[in-house]
Protein backbone atom coordinates (compact mmCIF):
# COMPACT_ATOMS: atom_id res chain seq x y z
CA UNK A 1 0.00 0.00 0.00
CA UNK A 2 1.66 3.37 -0.73
CA UNK A 3 1.82 6.30 1.15
CA UNK A 4 -0.73 8.21 0.16
CA UNK A 5 -2.97 6.12 0.33
CA UNK A 6 -2.18 5.13 3.89
CA UNK A 7 -2.76 8.31 5.00
CA UNK A 8 -6.13 8.71 3.33
CA UNK A 9 -7.07 5.33 4.76
CA UNK A 10 -6.29 6.66 8.06
CA UNK A 11 -7.92 10.04 7.82
CA UNK A 12 -11.02 8.73 6.81
CA UNK A 13 -10.93 6.07 9.34
CA UNK A 14 -9.85 8.04 12.25
CA UNK A 15 -11.81 7.87 15.30
CA UNK A 16 -13.44 4.45 14.23
CA UNK A 17 -12.79 1.37 16.61
CA UNK A 18 -10.65 -0.83 16.08
CA UNK A 19 -12.42 -3.94 13.88
CA UNK A 20 -14.46 -1.23 11.81
CA UNK A 21 -11.04 0.34 10.85
CA UNK A 22 -9.37 -2.18 9.85
CA UNK A 23 -12.66 -3.39 8.01
CA UNK A 24 -13.45 -0.59 6.30
CA UNK A 25 -9.74 0.29 5.83
CA UNK A 26 -9.60 -2.97 3.18
CA UNK A 27 -12.92 -2.27 1.91
CA UNK A 28 -11.48 1.07 0.51
CA UNK A 29 -8.34 -0.08 -0.09
CA UNK A 30 -10.28 -2.68 -2.68
CA UNK A 31 -11.92 0.04 -4.14
CA UNK A 32 -8.97 2.26 -4.74
CA UNK A 33 -7.21 -0.82 -6.45
CA UNK A 34 -9.93 -1.43 -8.67
CA UNK A 35 -10.24 1.99 -9.85
CA UNK A 36 -6.44 2.30 -10.59
CA UNK A 37 -6.61 -0.60 -12.52
CA UNK A 38 -9.46 0.66 -14.48
CA UNK A 39 -7.75 3.78 -15.03
CA UNK A 40 -4.27 2.04 -16.06
CA UNK A 41 -6.32 -0.58 -19.13
CA UNK A 42 -7.45 2.83 -20.14
CA UNK A 43 -4.13 3.92 -21.23
CA UNK A 44 -3.01 6.13 -18.18
CA UNK A 45 0.45 6.23 -16.99
CA UNK A 46 1.11 4.71 -13.38
CA UNK A 47 1.02 8.01 -11.74
CA UNK A 48 -1.85 9.67 -13.45
CA UNK A 49 -3.88 6.16 -13.11
CA UNK A 50 -2.75 6.50 -8.97
CA UNK A 51 -4.14 11.04 -8.92
CA UNK A 52 -7.60 9.46 -10.37
CA UNK A 53 -7.55 6.11 -8.65
CA UNK A 54 -7.37 9.12 -5.20
CA UNK A 55 -9.68 11.30 -7.05
CA UNK A 56 -12.32 9.15 -7.02
CA UNK A 57 -12.18 7.83 -3.81
CA UNK A 58 -12.92 11.77 -2.90
CA UNK A 59 -12.70 13.65 0.24
CA UNK A 60 -11.43 11.72 3.27
CA UNK A 61 -12.64 14.38 5.71
CA UNK A 62 -16.29 13.84 4.18
CA UNK A 63 -15.66 10.21 4.05
CA UNK A 64 -14.73 10.30 7.94
CA UNK A 65 -17.73 12.35 8.78
CA UNK A 66 -19.92 9.76 7.03
CA UNK A 67 -18.18 6.72 8.61
CA UNK A 68 -18.42 7.73 11.60
CA UNK A 69 -22.41 8.86 11.41
CA UNK A 70 -22.86 5.14 10.58
CA UNK A 71 -20.24 3.71 13.18
CA UNK A 72 -20.61 5.62 16.27
CA UNK A 73 -24.12 6.44 16.47
CA UNK A 74 -24.68 4.38 19.30
CA UNK A 75 -20.94 5.40 21.04
CA UNK A 76 -22.25 9.24 20.71
CA UNK A 77 -25.59 8.80 22.16
CA UNK A 78 -24.01 7.00 25.19
CA UNK A 79 -21.37 9.37 25.54
CA UNK A 80 -23.76 12.35 24.95
CA UNK A 81 -25.99 10.99 27.52
CA UNK A 82 -23.62 10.15 29.90
CA UNK A 83 -21.80 13.86 30.00
CA UNK A 84 -24.81 15.21 30.21
CA UNK A 85 -25.84 12.86 33.74
CA UNK A 86 -22.41 14.05 34.64
CA UNK A 87 -22.99 17.77 33.94
CA UNK A 88 -26.78 17.41 35.30
CA UNK A 89 -25.04 16.06 38.83
CA UNK A 90 -22.29 18.56 38.95
CA UNK A 91 -25.05 21.59 38.67
CA UNK A 92 -27.37 19.50 41.13
CA UNK A 93 -24.26 19.97 44.04
CA UNK A 94 -22.70 22.77 43.13
CA UNK A 95 -25.25 24.57 41.69
CA UNK A 96 -25.80 26.39 44.83
CA UNK A 97 -22.36 27.86 44.94
CA UNK A 98 -22.61 29.78 41.81
CA UNK A 99 -24.99 31.90 43.36
CA UNK A 100 -24.92 33.84 46.37
CA UNK A 101 -26.42 32.13 49.55
CA UNK A 102 -28.69 34.86 50.35
CA UNK A 103 -31.05 34.06 47.49
CA UNK A 104 -30.63 30.45 48.21
CA UNK A 105 -32.32 28.46 50.85
CA UNK A 106 -31.65 24.43 50.89
CA UNK A 107 -34.70 23.22 49.62
CA UNK A 108 -34.59 25.00 46.49
CA UNK A 109 -31.26 23.41 46.03
CA UNK A 110 -32.49 21.25 43.53
CA UNK A 111 -34.25 23.81 41.53
CA UNK A 112 -31.62 25.73 41.35
CA UNK A 113 -28.95 22.96 40.12
CA UNK A 114 -31.85 21.86 37.33
CA UNK A 115 -32.32 25.72 36.52
CA UNK A 116 -28.86 26.51 36.35
CA UNK A 117 -28.26 22.76 33.60
CA UNK A 118 -30.96 24.08 31.54
CA UNK A 119 -29.33 27.68 31.25
CA UNK A 120 -26.04 26.00 30.85
CA UNK A 121 -27.41 23.65 28.23
CA UNK A 122 -29.56 26.58 26.17
CA UNK A 123 -25.86 29.26 26.41
CA UNK A 124 -23.90 26.30 24.59
CA UNK A 125 -26.82 26.10 22.21
CA UNK A 126 -26.58 29.55 21.78
CA UNK A 127 -22.70 29.39 21.41
CA UNK A 128 -22.41 26.76 19.15
CA UNK A 129 -25.21 28.01 17.05
CA UNK A 130 -23.24 31.47 16.85
CA UNK A 131 -19.68 29.66 16.63
CA UNK A 132 -21.09 27.53 13.15
CA UNK A 133 -23.46 29.98 11.80
CA UNK A 134 -21.81 33.64 12.42
CA UNK A 135 -18.22 32.29 12.43
CA UNK A 136 -18.43 29.15 10.11
CA UNK A 137 -16.57 26.97 12.64
CA UNK A 138 -18.24 23.64 11.09
CA UNK A 139 -15.63 21.84 12.66
CA UNK A 140 -16.67 22.27 16.39
CA UNK A 141 -18.54 19.10 17.29
CA UNK A 142 -20.52 19.26 20.26
CA UNK A 143 -20.82 16.08 21.75
CA UNK A 144 -17.40 15.94 21.68
CA UNK A 145 -16.92 19.17 23.37
CA UNK A 146 -19.77 18.52 25.50
CA UNK A 147 -18.04 15.47 26.52
CA UNK A 148 -14.88 17.14 27.46
CA UNK A 149 -16.58 19.94 29.40
CA UNK A 150 -18.59 17.14 31.43
CA UNK A 151 -15.20 15.64 32.17
CA UNK A 152 -13.92 18.84 33.50
CA UNK A 153 -16.80 20.06 35.35
CA UNK A 154 -17.13 16.59 37.25
CA UNK A 155 -13.57 15.11 37.70
CA UNK A 156 -11.80 17.97 38.41
CA UNK A 157 -13.79 19.27 41.76
CA UNK A 158 -14.11 15.83 42.47
CA UNK A 159 -10.34 15.30 43.30
CA UNK A 160 -10.24 18.53 44.57
CA UNK A 161 -12.83 17.45 46.81
CA UNK A 162 -10.80 14.50 47.22
CA UNK A 163 -7.53 16.81 47.99
CA UNK A 164 -9.42 18.46 50.43
CA UNK A 165 -10.49 15.53 52.44
CA UNK A 166 -6.93 14.19 52.75
CA UNK A 167 -5.59 17.33 53.76
CA UNK A 168 -8.50 18.21 56.74
CA UNK A 169 -6.20 17.27 59.43
CA UNK A 170 -3.28 19.01 58.25
CA UNK A 171 -5.53 21.45 57.84
CA UNK A 172 -6.72 21.85 60.88
CA UNK A 173 -3.23 21.93 61.94
CA UNK A 174 -2.00 24.59 60.25
CA UNK A 175 -5.49 26.63 61.02
CA UNK A 176 -4.49 27.16 64.36
CA UNK A 177 -0.43 27.32 64.16
CA UNK A 178 0.55 27.80 60.89
CA UNK A 179 -3.14 30.27 59.93
CA UNK A 180 -0.77 32.50 57.17
CA UNK A 181 0.27 28.84 55.44
CA UNK A 182 -2.58 27.78 55.76
CA UNK A 183 -4.22 30.41 53.84
CA UNK A 184 -1.57 30.54 50.99
CA UNK A 185 -1.97 26.60 50.35
CA UNK A 186 -5.71 27.28 49.86
CA UNK A 187 -4.72 29.88 47.36
CA UNK A 188 -2.57 27.37 45.90
CA UNK A 189 -5.12 24.88 45.51
CA UNK A 190 -7.71 27.24 43.82
CA UNK A 191 -5.13 28.66 41.17
CA UNK A 192 -4.59 24.68 40.37
CA UNK A 193 -8.41 24.10 40.32
CA UNK A 194 -8.80 27.07 38.57
CA UNK A 195 -5.99 26.20 35.81
CA UNK A 196 -7.12 22.77 35.44
CA UNK A 197 -10.70 23.89 34.58
CA UNK A 198 -9.36 26.87 32.14
CA UNK A 199 -7.04 24.09 30.64
CA UNK A 200 -10.75 22.10 29.88
CA UNK A 201 -12.45 24.86 28.75
CA UNK A 202 -9.19 25.47 26.30
CA UNK A 203 -9.03 21.77 25.38
CA UNK A 204 -12.47 21.72 24.46
CA UNK A 205 -12.67 24.96 21.88
CA UNK A 206 -9.56 23.69 20.16
CA UNK A 207 -9.67 20.09 20.14
CA UNK A 208 -11.33 19.35 17.38
CA UNK A 209 -9.94 22.80 15.58
CA UNK A 210 -6.23 22.04 16.31
CA UNK A 211 -7.07 18.35 15.17
CA UNK A 212 -8.37 19.01 11.91
CA UNK A 213 -6.07 21.74 11.04
CA UNK A 214 -3.27 19.85 11.65
CA UNK A 215 -4.14 15.76 10.90
CA UNK A 216 -6.99 17.00 7.82
CA UNK A 217 -5.53 19.63 6.37
CA UNK A 218 -1.91 19.70 6.67
CA UNK A 219 -1.65 15.88 5.83
CA UNK A 220 -1.04 15.52 2.09
CA UNK A 221 -4.41 13.86 0.53
CA UNK A 222 -2.40 12.54 -2.77
CA UNK B 1 -24.22 15.06 -10.17
CA UNK B 2 -24.72 13.56 -6.52
CA UNK B 3 -28.34 13.09 -4.75
CA UNK B 4 -27.61 11.75 -1.43
CA UNK B 5 -31.59 10.93 -1.06
CA UNK B 6 -31.75 8.55 -3.80
CA UNK B 7 -28.42 6.53 -3.09
CA UNK B 8 -30.13 3.54 -1.12
CA UNK B 9 -32.69 3.69 -3.57
CA UNK B 10 -30.23 3.20 -6.23
CA UNK B 11 -27.90 1.00 -4.23
CA UNK B 12 -30.84 -1.81 -3.58
CA UNK B 13 -31.93 -1.00 -7.43
CA UNK B 14 -28.20 -2.35 -8.40
CA UNK B 15 -27.93 -5.46 -6.09
CA UNK B 16 -31.23 -6.80 -7.17
CA UNK B 17 -29.85 -9.14 -9.81
CA UNK B 18 -26.42 -10.25 -7.83
CA UNK B 19 -23.99 -9.55 -5.01
CA UNK B 20 -21.37 -6.49 -5.68
CA UNK B 21 -18.71 -5.27 -4.03
CA UNK B 22 -18.91 -1.19 -3.50
CA UNK B 23 -16.60 -0.55 -6.45
CA UNK B 24 -18.88 -2.03 -8.53
CA UNK B 25 -21.86 -0.53 -7.16
CA UNK B 26 -20.50 3.02 -8.20
CA UNK B 27 -19.26 1.60 -11.78
CA UNK B 28 -22.98 0.59 -12.81
CA UNK B 29 -24.63 3.43 -10.93
CA UNK B 30 -22.35 5.58 -12.79
CA UNK B 31 -22.15 3.71 -16.34
CA UNK B 32 -25.99 3.24 -16.10
CA UNK B 33 -26.96 6.99 -15.22
CA UNK B 34 -24.45 8.06 -18.30
CA UNK B 35 -22.22 9.29 -15.88
CA UNK B 36 -24.28 11.56 -14.00
CA UNK B 37 -24.61 10.23 -10.94
CA UNK B 38 -21.62 9.64 -9.73
CA UNK B 39 -21.43 8.69 -5.92
CA UNK B 40 -17.97 8.90 -3.84
CA UNK B 41 -16.93 6.88 -0.92
CA UNK B 42 -17.96 9.68 1.67
CA UNK B 43 -21.62 8.44 0.63
CA UNK B 44 -21.11 5.10 -1.08
CA UNK B 45 -20.02 3.51 1.85
CA UNK B 46 -21.82 5.07 4.86
CA UNK B 47 -24.79 4.39 2.67
CA UNK B 48 -23.69 0.78 2.45
CA UNK B 49 -23.21 0.00 6.10
CA UNK B 50 -26.15 1.45 6.91
CA UNK B 51 -28.09 -0.23 4.45
CA UNK B 52 -26.43 -3.25 5.96
CA UNK B 53 -27.12 -2.06 9.72
CA UNK B 54 -30.92 -1.81 8.76
CA UNK B 55 -30.94 -5.20 7.26
CA UNK B 56 -31.88 -4.54 3.66
CA UNK B 57 -27.98 -5.77 2.52
CA UNK B 58 -26.09 -8.50 4.02
CA UNK B 59 -22.30 -8.54 3.18
CA UNK B 60 -19.68 -11.35 3.12
CA UNK B 61 -15.87 -11.56 2.06
CA UNK B 62 -14.45 -13.45 -0.81
CA UNK B 63 -10.74 -13.30 -1.56
CA UNK B 64 -10.65 -12.39 -5.23
CA UNK B 65 -7.12 -12.34 -6.97
CA UNK B 66 -5.12 -11.13 -4.02
CA UNK B 67 -7.76 -8.70 -2.92
CA UNK B 68 -10.12 -9.20 -0.33
CA UNK B 69 -13.43 -8.20 -1.49
CA UNK B 70 -16.64 -7.06 0.78
CA UNK B 71 -19.52 -8.54 -1.47
CA UNK B 72 -23.20 -7.16 -1.10
CA UNK B 73 -26.33 -9.00 -1.44
CA UNK B 74 -30.00 -7.88 -1.16
CA UNK B 75 -31.92 -9.53 1.24
CA UNK B 76 -35.95 -10.14 1.67
CA UNK B 77 -36.31 -7.20 3.22
CA UNK B 78 -34.07 -5.10 1.30
CA UNK B 79 -36.57 -6.66 -1.69
CA UNK B 80 -39.48 -4.81 0.12
CA UNK B 81 -37.83 -2.11 0.96
CA UNK B 82 -36.96 -1.30 -2.81
CA UNK B 83 -40.37 -1.78 -3.86
CA UNK B 84 -41.34 1.05 -1.06
CA UNK B 85 -38.70 3.11 -2.48
CA UNK B 86 -39.39 3.03 -5.82
CA UNK B 87 -43.04 3.60 -5.10
CA UNK B 88 -41.69 6.66 -2.86
CA UNK B 89 -39.68 7.78 -5.68
CA UNK B 90 -42.41 7.61 -8.74
CA UNK B 91 -44.58 9.58 -6.85
CA UNK B 92 -42.14 11.76 -5.59
CA UNK B 93 -40.88 12.24 -9.60
CA UNK B 94 -44.72 12.45 -10.94
CA UNK B 95 -45.22 15.37 -8.30
CA UNK B 96 -42.28 17.15 -9.39
CA UNK B 97 -43.32 16.65 -12.95
CA UNK B 98 -46.80 18.12 -12.39
CA UNK B 99 -45.44 21.40 -10.80
CA UNK B 100 -42.91 21.31 -14.20
CA UNK B 101 -45.28 20.51 -16.35
CA UNK B 102 -47.60 23.73 -15.21
CA UNK B 103 -45.01 25.90 -15.47
CA UNK B 104 -43.76 25.45 -18.26
CA UNK B 105 -47.67 25.16 -19.55
CA UNK B 106 -48.09 28.80 -18.38
CA UNK B 107 -44.95 30.16 -19.48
Amino acid sequence: MNSALKNWLDRATDGLPPEIQTRVSTELASHYEDALTDAQRAGLAADAAHERAMTELGNAAETANGLRRTHLRLHRHLAVGITLCLVLAWFLINGRDLIPNAYISGSLRIITGAGMFTLFLGGLWLLRDFLTRQLGLRSLQLPINLQLLGWGLTVIPFFRAVLLARITPLNELLMTEYPIVQHRLFQVMECINLAAMLGVLALMFFRTYLHNAYWLKQRPST
Amino acid sequence: MNFKGSLPLLILHVLQDSPKHGYQIAKEIKQQSRDVLAFREGTLYPALHTLEKQGAIEAHTEQVNGHIRRYYRLTESGRATLAQEIESWNSYAEAVNLVLAKRGGTS
